[in-house]
């Protein structure tokens, strides 16, 4: 990007902000620093995507022991980085991850979990159908994802990030949840 | 044609200005690297207080001001084809259907042919006519597909907006390039139109995506009550792109156009052709100090040629500047300006003519806002926003909120804001007919028309399957448009009518069985307007707008099968309340999705499913143009 105009404007900043403080309220320069940032969604989901794989079971043939779980991102760069940023590097038990992006037509033979970064029910709705035939748990982050067959769904109330669970779906992705996940989720229930 | 001229002339006669340059939408807070996120439990996760990756967009429920989201789910789902008939979807506006390629929109009250203190934007780039004062909604298009929400605000420029709009705001925001990769075609076709589209998008280096539509509509036009062509038919292409680039410091850039041309009329004996073409560009990128910086920049052509009303071009160029400061203790400010011009050319046509024909216009203004949390559950937002124009002295505009959150899913909110409608050509420069001895005369001492506005607002979602917000408001209105008897002769234009505007805005959401969910909305609209003492003018409040006093609108989203959705909206509008009357009248439509395979869609929608045609808006020809039911049949695929 315009990294010199960038630069430029930094440079030139001061003079515009005090400007406009001079303009519009003589006197209240004195501005002090905040120093703890929250973070963002983005990098607490992509901790929960990470963590999710503690409580997940995948049938022998899906998951062997030892074997590289794939997550396979779709829909969103922000968030992929963020996955990437988060847990590249990391081992869940006694495997190996690998974080991969997904392209709608892609196979997901070998993907062990799909995350759906965009909120479109019409790319949500195709992938369920492919990631329950694959047995890959399905993440989202969209209203009434659940209903289009995601097997977990994230929810913002308030500020905090929640997650919400179907296992119906779960059930017929050939998935298992330990119980200790469906406790802390903001809701569960049970499709037919 | 004659409806059609007189329309034109109503549109010039009656049209307002509200300018201003708005808030940039887009603010993001700074971004953290959370190395140990990971380590935690799902509990701690969950505990969590995070920021948003899109603060303002996403914390729209926190919003101390009256507003909806249509999402871009909920226009596909509607089967809707264009902006006019996905804006019905909001509870907050009004529109009526004016003939099949134009629409009536307000909010609060004020609706008329071109409404007049409602601000337009697409993707940040004002879309109002700054001329007339106005949106021609049958010139703005968008590829509704490509749509990612509308937010709808009624009231005065929100808090968020910084104040600038008098009666609301209207925001279309499309998708980000890298929302929108792959090629999608649409073909539709029905009794009253057909439209083409094509879309596709891919990434482009590293970081970037972009995507390029092109579009091509055909509406085949309707008839007037009267049994004789309403001349309506419209043939229009357009073709745009869009490019995004995220970098991996937050910064964000957006590089998008659109161009189009369209014939209205064109089997009637004066064609009406409109063209135009636009290119924005916005950077927001983080500074060290924790502060964000958005600028915007855009040029824009638009250009309509209507021999029997009115002609204008218009080339503009304009600049903005946001900085959202890191919050500072209880406070979170936001600083910034912006600087427009454009020149304007109106060449005379058989029934007016402007004097002086072509003008060089300019606005400039600065605004600051200052979010200031006074306790836990308790926020202030003070706002001010200063403009100047070409034609009066610098406005001011404050705006103050506060709201109040008793509990997470909680807001009561209140605000007091003053807003401004300042003088656009059509008040100033604006003789009608085109050759002497004239009947209305423009005036150069016409002044801003004023409102101070007060509102009262609860929203709550009491539990996960229900939510619903109520807003009560009153506007002290003064300073309106009207006309003068004139020593000249005719009527010159001047503020002589003043009153007041009342309301109340309720809508809810109701997730009543996992597939079924419900949606309604009420607005009721009383307007309390009458002449100044000393005005003699000629027709009165009604020249400022036709209002329904009640609208109610339901809405039903089923989802059948994972394959099969039906959507059913209804809305209901009572007469308006001034001469010419439009009777009361509802419509149903109804809208079925089938998602035959994963790659094609197909939809079959009916629009006023109960009636052969019904009636929504009347101009003055005494024979208005009637909206007959209408079948749509859509296929889209995906590739």
């Amino acid at each position: 990007m315009p990294r010199a105009f960038k630069r430029l404007f930094i440079a030139l900043r001061p003079l515009a902000v005090a400007w406009l403080v001079c303009f519009l309220a003589p006197g209240c320069e004195a501005l002090a620093q905040s120093a703890s940032v929250p973070p963002t969604e983005a990098s607490v989901r992509a901790a929960f995507l990470y963590r999710f794989l503690d409580y997940v079971e995948w049938d022998r043939g899906h998951l062997e022991p030892g074997q590289t779980i794939v997550i396979a991102v779709l829909g969103n760069d922000e968030m992929l980085d963020e996955v990437q940023r988060t847990i590249a590097g990391r081992r869940s038990h006694e495997h190996p991850i690998e974080i991969r992006k997904l392209s709608a037509g892609d196979d997901l033979t070998g993907v062990q979990v799909v995350y759906v970064g965009t909120p479109s029910s019409a790319a949500i709705a195709a992938m369920a159908k492919r990631a329950m035939a694959a047995s890959a748990l399905l993440v989202t982050n969209a209203e009434n994802a659940l209903a289009l067959g995601s097997d977990i769904n994230f929810v913002e109330t308030d500020g905090h990030v929640r997650f919400e669970v179907d296992l119906g779906n779960v059930e017929r992705s050939g998935l298992r949840l330990g119980s200790g996940m469906l406790s802390v989720a903001l809701r569960v229930r049970n499709s037919s | 044609m004659h409806s059609r001229l007189e329309r034109r002339l109503l549109v010039a006669l009656m049209s307002f200005l509200t300018l201003s340059i708005p808030a940039l939408g887009v603010a993001s807070g700074p971004v953290q690297v959370a190395d140990n996120l990971a380590d935690m439990s799902l509990e701690e996760l969950s505990n969590l207080q995070v920021t948003t990756a899109a603060k303002r967009a996403e914390k729209l429920s926190d919003v101390p001001a009256s507003v909806y989201v249509i999402t871009g789910d909920d226009i596909r789902r509607s089967g809707a084809t264009n902006l006019g008939q996905a804006l019905q979807l909001a509870p907050n506006l009004e529109v009526a259907q004016v003939n099949s390629e134009n629409f009536a929109v307000s909010s609060r009250g004020f609706l008329n042919l071109v409404t007049n203190k409602l601000l337009v934007l697409i993707d940040g780039r004002t879309v109002y006519s700054p001329v007339l004062s106005g949106v021609f909604w049958n010139v703005q298009q968008v590829m509704l597909e490509d749509v990612d929400r509308i937010e709808v605000i009624s009231g005065p420029g929100a808090a968020l907006e910084g104040a600038n709009a008098f009666d609301g705001v209207i925001n279309i925001i499309t998708k980000s390039a890298a929302d929108t990769l792959g090629g999608v075609a649409i073909a539709a076709g029905g009794n009253n139109q057909r439209d083409y589209q094509l879309r596709y998008g891919a990434p482009l280096g590293d970081a970037g995506a972009f995507r390029i539509y092109a579009m091509h509509t055909d509406d085949f036009g309707t008839t007037r009550t009267d049994g004789a062509s309403e001349d309506d038919d419209m043939r229009r292409d357009q073709a745009g792109f869009r490019y995004d680039y995220s970098g991996a410091a937050g910064d964000h850039a957006t590089l998008q156009g659109d161009i189009y041309q369209g014939t209205i009329g064109s089997l009637a004996g004066s064609v009406e052709y409109i063209n135009g073409a636009n290119l924005l560009g916005r950077y927001a990128f983080d500074l060290h100090d924790g502060s964000r910086i958005t600028l915007q920049s855009y040029i824009d052509h638009a250009e309509q040629i209507v021999p029997r009303g009115l002609s204008d071009t218009f080339d503009v160029f304009d600049i903005e500047i946001q900085d959202d400061l890191a919050r500072i203790g209880d406070h979170n400010i936001s600083l910034g300006g912006g600087y427009r011009t454009g020149y304007d050319q109106t060449p005379p046509t058989e029934v007016e003519h402007f004097i002086p024909q072509n003008r060089t216009l300019y606005w400039s203004n600065i605004f600051a806002q200052d979010q200031y949390a006074l306790t836990q559950t308790l926020t202030a937002t003070l706002g001010l926003k200063i403009e100047t124009d070409v034609y009066t002295s610098p406005q001011y505009m404050p705006d103050v909120r506060l709201a109040w959150k008793p509990a997470p899913d909680h807001l009561l909110w209140a605000a007091a804001s003053r807003a401004v409608r300042t003088p656009a050509r059509v008040d100033r420069d604006f003789y009608f007919p085109s050759q002497p001895p004239y009947l209305i005369r423009g005036n150069s001492e016409f002044q801003p028309e004023t409102g101070d506005i007060y509102e009262l607002g609860y929203r709550a979602q009491p539990s996960g399957r229900f939510s619903y917000s109520v807003t009560a408001y009153y506007n002290q209105l003064d300073n309106l448009r009207s006309g003068q008897p004139s020593p000249l002769g005719g009527f010159v234009i001047a503020n002589g009518m003043s009153g007041y505007g009342t309301g109340l805005e309720i809508w809810g959401n109701y997730q009543a069985l996992d597939n079924l969910r419900l949606s309604f909305g009420v607005d009721e609209i009383r307007q309390n307007l009458h002449r100044d003492a000393g005005s003699l003018d000629p027709t009165g409040p009604s020249a400022l707008g036709n209002d329904p006093r009640h609208m109610v609108k339901l809405r039903a989203t089923y989802t059948i099968s994972p394959t099969v959705e039906l959507n059913a909206a209804f809305r209901y509008v009572s007469q308006l309340a001034y001469l010419p009357q439009v009777p009361a009248y509802n419509a149903t439509d109804f809208n079925l999705r089938w998602r035959a395979t994963p790659k094609l869609d197909l939809s079959f929608a009916v629009l006023d499913a109960f009636h052969a045609q019904h009636v929504e808006w009347e101009d003055s020809s005494g024979a208005p143009g009637v909206i007959p039911r209408e079948f749509l049949l859509t296929a889209r695929y995906s590739f």
